[in-house]
């Protein structure tokens, strides 16, 4: 999985390229944790991302956990697939999904 | 230990010693050709010095006999001699002749004229007294038949008179008078004869370093002057052999009529420098001989000391080129064999220390630290798969353990009757999974199922797995409602979850007596809804997050009515995220379509069914996650009246 990592002032952009699962969350996870201080808008990007696994849930839990405190959290271009998963898992609830 | 021709130190010696061989022999031909011009050189000035001394006095004393010649002629066309007072004549200019150049032993004229035809007078000195002598038959002589062709003054080869008994040479004037027709006419040839016993006596008095010797050479390349009195002796000329390969160097050293030096081999055999240069005689030559065996003793003494530093040189190479390549080559010959040696699994073998600082020693020591990094690496290796093995043992116990916990069967619950039947299939993957499945009964008429995917593996998701079931079926037992059991399970799991672990749940509760269903679900996929005429669906609602995830949730219960016969299908995503080796998902349609082949079967033979078609469809792929499934047949209730 590629993972592309923009930020701007308090503004972090990560678009997401292939799987998110299990051997590849961890990659994202050490993207962002400790690295949020002073963010107030998370913006995910995954167009390019074709499948997303509970590891990968549990980072963007993570992150919106820490964003719930600081800002907010977007994640945008949602393929349908992943949109599925996501309200499977009920995390179309408290993600902010555009 | 070997070393071959392949062998490094082989190579290094003759490369070495090719090397020095073509420098030495550059060296020695250079210093050989400098070392011969350098003597050519010294020969040339030794030669130039001796001749310079001698041969100037040679040829004052011939010069005088021409001269001598030319006064002869001069006198007797002035004083017109008649046969009577000639012999006075001659007597006087000999005289007079042998005040200026004593060696001067006769003169003569021979005539060939109508008046005197082929008459000589010669006075001659006999001891002290002079004789005259008439003399004819020598009109073939070479003497007189060269000078008379000559037509000019010359200087004969040297011979031994048939009047004067001695070696001499003779300066010859032929006589010519004009005629009328202007042509000249020849009368006869005025000799001078000079005895050439001195020229023996000077050139053997010419002291040559190196036992060599002067000589002089006649224009026919006789000698005429050698230090050999016994050579001169018996054959007073020596003509050079015509084998000697010297007849032609010498010829054409002397027609240069030029100075020089040239190697060559002597009347002896021996091989000599011999300097040459020309004398005022015509075609007369005087040499000097250095035999070579004495003059080049220095410059074989020179090849002989170079050769022998050549072998020294060659011996003192060889070894220090030996010394060196031992020097590289053993500990390269050790280390390779230790290398077999560790190859095969040898740690403990000894490397020996190489002293010094060089490439080889600090090779030497790389290659012990090497080998001691093996060892600590292969020891670190032992440890941890040791470590990893009974790590996988330790994990495989609790895994054994925590689905120990499950239920098997109905039985094991005691909830087996005949409203319904059930079963449940768990297969974990390698390692601690998440996945877990649940039944019991509430009460006589009420049972609980449930299916539950914990997120991430190993044993925090194997305590977090155990902590959910337990915190679940504790409320649930306690009377709960399905929906509050979520809530407060959810709330219970938020409280302290600092790794952000997550559950998905499916949670049921059925009534045996109605078929009627009450059910969560927390984030979890939906189950499959088979109808007894053979349509499958999926039983979709909104679902509630995932469990564990964000506090304050409350989950929306939801329910459905069980025809009997209808059966539901509760899995995780283990089975529809199963990917095969092109890695493709097992996928929902292909979950309905296996379920809708299986037509009211029994659960047993559904889960199977499932299983059999997960197997293969995934070949040879690997699994990643648990495959967990729960099937329950709500079979209705038997109406008492059938009974």
């Amino acid at each position: 999985m590629l993972i592309e990592k923009k930020v701007e002032n308090a503004v972090m952009e990560i678009a997401l390229d292939g799987r998110l699962d299990t051997m590849t969350a961890p990659q994202l996870e050490t993207e962002i944790m400790g690295k949020l201080d002073g963010i107030t808008d998370l913006r995910f990007d995954f167009v390019k991302l074709t499948y997303i696994s509970s590891a990968g849930l549990r980072v963007l839990l993570t992150a919106q956990k820490i964003m719930n405190k600081q800002g907010r959290m977007i994640v945008q271009n949602v393929c349908p697939e992943i949109k599925d998963i996501l309200e499977v898992t009920g995390f179309s609830d408290i993600l902010t999904i555009v | 230990m070997k070393y071959g021709i392949h062998s490094l130190v082989f190579k290094q010696c003759v490369v070495v010693l090719l090397g020095f061989t073509i420098v030495f022999a550059f060296l020695f031909g250079l210093l050989r050709h400098q070392l011969n011009n350098r003597f050519s050189e010294i020969l040339m000035e030794r030669g130039a010095e001796i001749s310079e001394k001698n041969v100037n006095l040679i040829n004052r004393i011939f010069s005088d006999a021409e001269l001598i010649g030319q006064n002869v002629r001069a006198q007797l066309g002035k004083e017109r001699p008649d046969a009577k007072n000639f012999p006075e004549i001659m007597k006087r200019l000999l005289m007079n002749a042998r005040e200026k150049v004593p060696e001067t032993v006769a003169l003569a004229l021979a005539t060939d004229t109508s008046s005197y035809p082929e008459y000589m007078r010669l006075v001659h000195v006999e001891g002290d007294s002079v004789a005259i002598l008439e003399g004819k038959g020598y009109m073939n002589k070479a003497w007189y038949q060269n000078a008379k062709k000559a037509g000019k003054p010359m200087w004969q080869e040297p011979f031994i008179g048939d009047f004067v008994k001695e070696p001499i040479a003779v300066y010859t004037i032929p006589l010519f008078i004009p005629k009328k027709d202007g042509s000249e006419q020849f009368l006869g040839v005025i000799c001078v004869d000079i005895s050439i016993a001195f020229l023996q006596e000077t050139v053997s008095n010419i002291r040559v370093e190196n036992k060599g010797y002067a000589f002089v050479l006649s224009p026919k390349k006789n000698f005429v002057a050698h230090p050999n009195k016994s050579l001169m002796n018996t054959l007073y000329f020596e003509k050079l052999k015509a084998e000697n390969s010297n007849i032609k160097a010498i010829n054409e050293a002397i027609d240069k009529k030029s100075s020089g030096v040239f190697v060559g081999v002597t009347m002896r055999g021996e091989t000599a420098c011999i300097y040459y240069t020309p004398m005022i005689m015509e075609g007369w030559t005087f040499g000097i001989v250095w035999p070579a065996d004495s003059f080049f003793e220095r410059q074989r003494t020179m090849v002989r000391y170079f050769g022998i530093s050549l072998v020294v040189g060659y011996l003192f190479l060889l070894i220090l080129v030996l010394l060196v390549s031992f020097r590289v080559a053993r500990p390269l010959n050790k280390m390779s064999r230790i290398a077999h040696d560790l190859g095969k699994g040898d740690f403990n073998v000894k490397i020996p220390r190489i002293p010094g600082k060089d490439e080889v020693a600090q090779f030497a020591q790389a290659f012990n630290k090497m080998r001691e990094s093996l060892v600590e690496y292969i020891d670190n290796l032992k440890n941890v798969t040791n470590q990893k093995l009974r790590m996988e043992g330790e994990l495989k116990v609790a895994r054994d353990i925590q689905l120990g916990v499950l239920p098997k069967d109905e039985d094991e619950e005691r909830m087996r009757d005949e409203r319904h039947e059930l079963t449940a299939f768990l297969q974990p993957a390698r390692g601690v999974g998440g996945d877990f499945y649940d039944f019991y009964p509430l009460d006589k008429n009420r049972i609980v199922v449930a299916i539950a995917d914990v997120s991430g593996k190993g044993i925090p998701a194997a305590l977090f797995m155990m902590s959910v079931r337990t915190q679940l079926k504790s409320l649930a037992l306690a009377g709960h409602q399905v929906a509050q059991v979520l809530d407060e399970t959810n709330e219970r799991l938020c409280h302290k979850n600092e790794s952000n672990m997550f559950v998905t749940v499916w949670m049921g509760v059925l009534d045996l007596n109605t078929g009627h269903m009450d059910f969560c679900s927390a984030g979890h996929n939906p189950p499959v809804l088979c109808h007894t005429d053979g349509t499958v669906e999926f039983l979709k609602i909104k679902p509630g997050l995932v469990l564990a995830g964000m506090p304050d949730m409350h989950y929306q219960v939801h329910s459905v009515d069980l025809k009997p016969g209808e059966r539901l299908f509760l899995y995780t995503d283990g089975v529809t995220e199963a990917s095969n080796e092109e890695n493709l998902f097992f996928g929902d349609n292909r979950l309905l379509m296996t379920i809708e082949e299986a037509k009211n079967t029994l659960t047993n033979d559904l889960c199977r069914l499932v299983k059999a078609k997960l197997d293969e469809f995934v070949g040879n792929a690997p699994q990643f996650d648990d495959i967990t499934m729960l099937a329950v047949k709500y079979n209705g209730v038997e109406k008492k009246g059938d009974a």
